[in-house]
């Protein structure tokens, strides 16, 4: 009888640290889908880590397909100050503002899954209640090791990292984007890399281009965050934001997008 | 052995709905006190309601006394996008920005006390890790008119009753 009160006493305490251990930030990574196939709510996540970097991307239920939230970088918390965060990360909080209303999620690993708390607040005084939802995530297939055929809704694939979200064998300090590439918008992108700071001029067409843009970003980890704007040597006239994920120092892949960009995996 | 385990499992449900269930907004109405009084981060909250809105009020730990953060207005959160966010609120959470870090609390009903787990980034590239907290609070003895100390008043006031005019004619010389 002791062995089995034993026993019980050592699966519970088993349990309890599977529940509660420290995770790594790539435990978070990959793409996750709700153990609820029924869910109203969030159905699956993407997930992508890199030192402390992590970004989430996240998809509702919508008819006829889920709707895509997009990606949003996430804050990753650990238990204490003096922590590594890379090894130590125990809870990612990812915000997503949809304009009229803004979901806060607090990402936690249980065991080899993910619980997720949403919390859902509307800014358009429509006298909707804020509320909140909680769901459980599994792991989905494997991530893709490469992006033909592997897109997400909304077109942008989380696929072309290794597996876990980290890029194999790139450290960013060896990043030299400085160059000319190639675009899936038909343009031509001229890179210039200073530090951490890069530069482009795109367009669509050497001679009478539609479109024509500059960019400036910053590079922080794998991720660059920038701004972009058309300049009139084409005809078009726009401007916002992009956020390019450096898959590889060949590869810059955009993982979110304003103001109407168009292009999203550029090479070399 | 049966009684046991049906009187654990009672329990267990008990505390499970316990710690779930939907609260009214004004259950989170009051001054907190962290039941921790060891604690190295929040120490008090106060909590105030008004209709359907909250503010909260926060210290955290400080020497010689404790730091106040103080109020920010909270957002109250129900069960769904329907629900009565007076009668059903079951989450709070408020932001404070201390300008190079930012703390986000999330405060639940647990019984009589709040579970709250906070959330602190800096945002000054100082290198410290975002970190987060739980604590757990328990309603501070109140000090108001309606509070413990009221209820003992009458018993001091009528053990000092004779002594009472006299004191009143005192202080009332010019």
């Amino acid at each position: 009888m002791r062995l089995k009160y034993s026993c019980l006493a050592a699966v519970l305490l088993l349990l309890l640290i599977a529940t509660v251990a420290l995770a790594s930030i790539n435990q978070f990574a990959g793409s996750w889908t709700n153990v609820d196939p029924n869910t109203r709510g969030i159905t699956g996540l993407d997930i992508a880590a890199e030192g402390t970097f992590a970004n989430v991307q996240g998809w509702g239920k919508c008819q006829p397909i889920d709707c895509d939230w997009g990606t949003v970088p996430a804050q990753a918390f650990a238990s204490s100050i003096s922590s590594d965060l890379a090894s130590g990360a125990d809870t990612l909080i990812a915000v997503f503002d949809g304009g009229f209303s803004e979901t806060t999620l607090v990402i936690k690993p249980a065991g080899n899954r993910l619980n997720v708390d949403s919390y859902d607040r509307f800014k358009d005084n429509s006298g909707r209640s804020n509320y909140m939802s909680s769901y459980t995530f599994q792991k989905a297939q494997a991530p893709e090791s490469t992006i033909p055929g592997g897109a997400a809704p909304g077109g942008i694939s989380p696929g072309n990292i290794g597996p876990g979200g980290v890029i194999p064998g790139s450290a960013p300090a060896l990043i030299d984007l400085t160059g000319a590439w190639n675009c899936d918008d038909g343009g031509k992108y001229y890179v210039r890399q200073l530090g951490t700071i890069v530069w482009w001029y795109g367009e669509q067409d050497p001679g009478y281009p539609s479109w024509s843009n500059v960019m400036r970003g910053t590079i922080s980890g794998n991720m660059i965050n920038a701004d972009w704007t058309d300049v009139p040597k084409g005809s078009v006239m726009q401007n916002g934001n992009l956020v390019l994920q450096i898959t590889s120092n060949n590869k810059l892949v955009a993982i979110s997008k304003t103001g109407g960009f168009s292009g999203s995996v550029w090479t070399r | 052995m049966k009684v046991i385990l049906s009187l654990a499992t009672a329990c267990l449900m008990m505390l499970i709905s316990i710690s779930t269930c939907t609260a009214s907004l004004s259950q989170f109405a009051g001054d907190w006190t962290n039941v921790d009084s060891n604690t190295g981060g929040i120490t008090t909250l106060g909590i105030g309601i008004s209709g359907s809105s909250a503010s909260v009020q926060a210290w955290g730990k400080c020497h010689p006394t404790d730091c106040d953060w103080g109020a920010v207005p909270a957002y109250s959160f129900g069960p769904d996008v329907s629900s009565d966010p007076v009668n059903q609120a079951q989450a709070l959470m408020a932001v404070f920005d201390a300008g190079f870090s930012e703390t986000t609390l999330f405060i639940k009903p647990q019984g009589n006390r709040l579970s709250v787990q906070s959330y602190t980034r800096f945002k000054d590239s100082s290198g410290r890790a975002n970190y987060e907290s739980s604590y757990v609070f328990q309603k501070s003895p109140s000090i108001s008119a309606t509070g413990l100390i009221a209820e003992v008043k009458p018993l001091q006031q009528f053990n000092k009753l004779q002594t009472l005019p006299l004191m009143a004619t005192f202080e009332n010389k010019p």
